[in-house]
């Protein structure tokens, strides 16, 4: 029963924009459930298997931005086969069939190709923002249909895409009278940049805020396009190993100095100590900067010009900051909130002490930065005693991902596993919604989780446990888990098995190299219709499993994934994954 | 067979009285404990053992796996890995003493071997040890580099369970018994060190160590080849 015209209502929904509330909206009643699918404009989708195109249109006819994820995260480190799925041609050929008044689309680890890319651009009038991360299967081919065809194109990004550059004439497909660019990213194409087409592209688009071009594009055209955008707030920049001459710096500072709005700094896939000085005069209202791609830069020079970084936010960069590095940071950084020191060095060679960080850049960082809420951070070392005082430092812990490089390493001062300082951290971090553990961990540490991460989403344990108890301790705990990541850890049947309805509150789950068994599995799918289990073993091995009884219902699933869905196994897996 | 593991069995048994070879935890006990195994997470080191990383050469036995021999760990996306591997391979090319490695920093025919997305894994075996190994070349930027793991994968396994060779393999330098051997995608074997080494990960599909009598007839066939 509703008091208001349904007009007044929809108004008022109107207002909601979180997807979660939105959500809760639709369960009050049938009146409110219709108005609120007939309204709904945005629509997130965590899982591109869980529903199917044709019933997402159906339940949300006015849909204008669509985000879909396909691939599960452990994608990103190799462990799923590229072929496993995750198409989104189905989608927007159904898209395009209803006629949607498709926007905006944003696309996580999902396979889109340029046949994919060309519909889309032909088949919705007003669509306007395009975003691709981690995504794979297309080329610069697919980019020129974009460009040519979305007459009203605000948002090209491209975050970390495997683009196959066939440098071609992309950015010279964009029309003389394409003026209405906010964003552009292609700093992951790894070909030569069309810089005069480039140059004019922005030269006509006054709205560009941001713009993130690839390693291609030199200094000199840097400073050129600079110049002739001063007011973007979000720049990525090139690779510029070499240090530039007197002239082309102070033509490259003067351009910098004018762009007064300029806020987030990244790119730098190699930057000389000298250029990057070049970006003093803008330092002070920076609140993002990323360095984390320069990795032949000495530590000493990002310190210096981090100094000058007084209002960073955000700030993602290397180990080889070093603790002291990190020190300055903590000092510098009073409004921090998003930390990730990434590994600079993969090759784990055990007597290079220069470059790294450890516990002491963490315990710096958590006394000095009262703002920070996420952080992720690399390093050769910890302890529990440094956990213990971060944790106390910042109880603010939304995101806390921590990896030390060598799998089930102990506390180094105590040889004791790390449960109690992992344990500290989600004790009095209430609102931890994101963790990631590692180091030697017994089950006591999941006993931690599940008693107090009571708002924990995601998890990912790596190299971590004894016995099934320690996965039973979070599954029965963790009431807000939605997605559950493990790999190399000795969880099995017993854990998977004893709450099938559990799964029913979750996303998804992922294990690998643990101890489930294909017997177990199978128990699984049966009991639970609404789930599709998957199984999935590497091609090259085929072979080899002919060989045995592949029914043998003992034999250890090297990799499961197992998710909700509403429309049951899908159609499109490839011969290396097995739905049960 | 586990796909993503890093031990593949071989055709030979080798060790008729231990425990028989299994596709389990563990394949057998004693000396083969520290080395045979898939690793899992009780491949570590326990609670309370002193025992690191920097022990192991102390060990008779490979080194306990590392970080760059775990399938997928560190947890880095490969987006970034690659970066920073095809940086590095650019820099040890220019230490090899490639001047145009320098000039084309940006370079427009990069290998597609070299910006690997996928499995950058190629396995690898030695003479006489059933139990092989896989190694990520994208997790190294030289030939020493890519040796040294090899050398601390095999420390010690010598095939047999008589005497224990401690010895050092020392792939490179012809001092050894035993060569590096590979081979490339048109299915040739060639002892590994000819080439540019962004070149060889490019064209190298498997890895073998080989005795030093079996590989002559080899380094005459390649250099008829050249």
């Amino acid at each position: 029963m509703n008091y208001f015209p349904d007009e007044v209502i929809e108004h008022i929904f109107d207002f909601i924009a979180s997807h979660k509330d939105r959500n809760s909206i639709s369960l009050v009643s049938k009146s409110w459930h219709k108005i609120e699918r007939c309204s709904r404009k945005r629509v997130f989708i965590g899982n591109c298997y869980a529903i199917n195109p044709e019933r997402l249109i159906e339940r949300f006819p006015s849909l204008k931005s669509l985000t879909l994820k396909g691939k599960p995260h452990f994608a990103d480190f190799n462990l799923v086969p590229h072929e496993w799925g995750g198409f989104v041609h189905p989608w927007i050929v159904a898209l395009a069939k209803a006629r949607v008044g498709l926007e905006e689309l944003r696309l996580k680890r999902m396979v889109v190709s340029d046949e994919s890319l060309e519909l889309l651009s032909r088949s919705f009038a007003g669509f306007k923002s395009l975003v691709l991360v981690s995504c794979e299967g297309f080329t610069t081919d697919g980019l020129a249909s974009i460009a040519a065809n979305c007459r009203h194109l605000r948002e090209l990004d491209l975050q970390e895409n495997e683009i196959e550059d066939h440098r071609g004439q992309w950015l010279n497909c964009f029309p003389e009278s394409s003026t209405a660019l906010t964003s552009l990213n292609f700093s992951c194409l790894k070909g030569e940049t069309n810089l005069a087409a480039l140059e004019r592209l922005v030269a006509r688009s006054p709205n560009l805020e941001s713009l993130k071009v690839n390693r291609a594009v030199p200094l000199d055209a840097l400073t050129r396009l600079m110049s002739c955008a001063p007011q973007l707030v979000d720049l990525g920049v090139g690779s510029y190993e070499n240090e530039p001459d007197q002239e082309s710096f102070v033509k490259l500072m003067d351009a910098i100095k004018k762009c007064t709005s300029l806020r987030s700094l990244s790119g730098f896939s190699e930057v000389a100590p000298l250029c990057l000085t070049a970006f003093y005069p803008i330092c002070q209202n920076l609140t993002s900067l990323n360095l984390s791609y320069a990795a032949e830069i000495q530590g000493n020079h990002v310190v210096r010009f981090i100094q000058f970084c007084k209002r960073l936010q955000r700030l993602w960069i290397l180990d080889s900051i070093g603790d002291k590095g990190l020190e300055v940071v903590a000092s510098t950084c009073k409004e921090l909130q998003e930390l990730r020191v990434f590994p600079s060095d993969l090759h784990d060679e055990e007597d290079n002490n220069e470059a790294s960080v450890t516990e002491i850049g963490l315990v710096a960082i958590s006394a000095g930065c009262p703002k920070l809420h996420s952080i992720l951070y690399f390093c050769k070392q910890m302890t529990n005693a440094a956990l213990i005082t971060v944790a106390k430092n910042c109880p603010n812990f939304i995101r806390f991902r921590l990896c030390i490089l060598e799998p089930n390493k102990p506390d180094h001062t105590t040889s004791q596993s790390l449960d109690e300082g992992f344990g500290a951290i989600v004790q009095a971090c209430k609102g931890l919604r994101r963790l990631s553990v590692s180091g030697l961990l017994t089950d006591k540490v999941f006993l931690y989780i599940g008693m107090y991460a009571e708002q924990l989403e995601m998890l990912s344990i790596a190299f971590a446990g004894d016995t099934d108890k320690g996965m039973l301790y979070v599954l029965n705990g963790c009431k807000k888990m939605r997605k559950l990541e493990i790999r190399d850890s000795p969880f099995g049947n017993a854990a998977l098995l004893a709450d099938v309805d559990k799964y029913r509150t979750m996303r998804s789950l992922w294990m690998s190299s643990c101890e489930v068994t294909l017997g177990g599995c199978k128990r699984l799918a049966r009991n639970a219709p609404w789930l599709n289990v998957e199984i999935i073993n590497e091609n090259e091995n085929n072979d080899l499993m002919m060989e045995r009884n592949e029914e043998d219902e003992r034999e250890k699933v090297d990799r499961l994934y197992l998710y909700r869905t509403v429309v049951g196994a899908r159609k499109d897996a490839p011969p290396c994954v097995t739905i049960l | 067979m586990r796909g993503g593991s890093e031990l593949e069995l071989g055709k030979s048994n080798l060790l008729p009285d231990e425990n028989e070879l299994e596709l389990g935890l563990s394949l057998g006990t004693g000396a083969w404990r520290e080395r045979g195994r898939i690793l899992t997470a009780k491949d570590f080191p326990s609670v309370g053992s002193k025992r690191t990383a920097a022990d192991s050469s102390s060990h008779q036995g490979a080194s306990p796996p590392r970080s760059s021999q775990v399938v997928g760990w560190p947890p880095v996306g490969s987006h970034r890995m690659n970066s920073l591997v095809n940086k590095q391979a650019m820099k040890a090319e220019q230490g090899e003493g490639d001047e145009e490695g320098k000039k084309k920093v940006i370079k427009e025919d990069e290998p597609k071997g070299v910006s690997v997305h996928g499995s950058g894994f190629v396995k690898v075996n030695k003479d006489g040890v059933g139990i092989g190994r896989k190694v990520d070349m994208r997790a190294h930027s030289s030939y020493e580099n890519l040796a040294r793991t090899l050398e601390e994968m095999f420390f010690g396994m010598t095939g047999t369970t008589s005497v224990e060779m401690v010895k050092p393999l020392r792939l490179l330098d012809g001092s050894s018994e035993f060569v590096l051997t590979y081979e490339d995608k048109e299915g040739d074997w060639m002892l590994v060190g000819d080439v540019p080494w962004r070149m060889f990960i490019t064209s190298v599909k498997r890895l073998r160590i080989m005795g030093t009598s079996e590989a002559s007839g080899l380094a005459t066939r390649h250099q008829e080849q050249k």
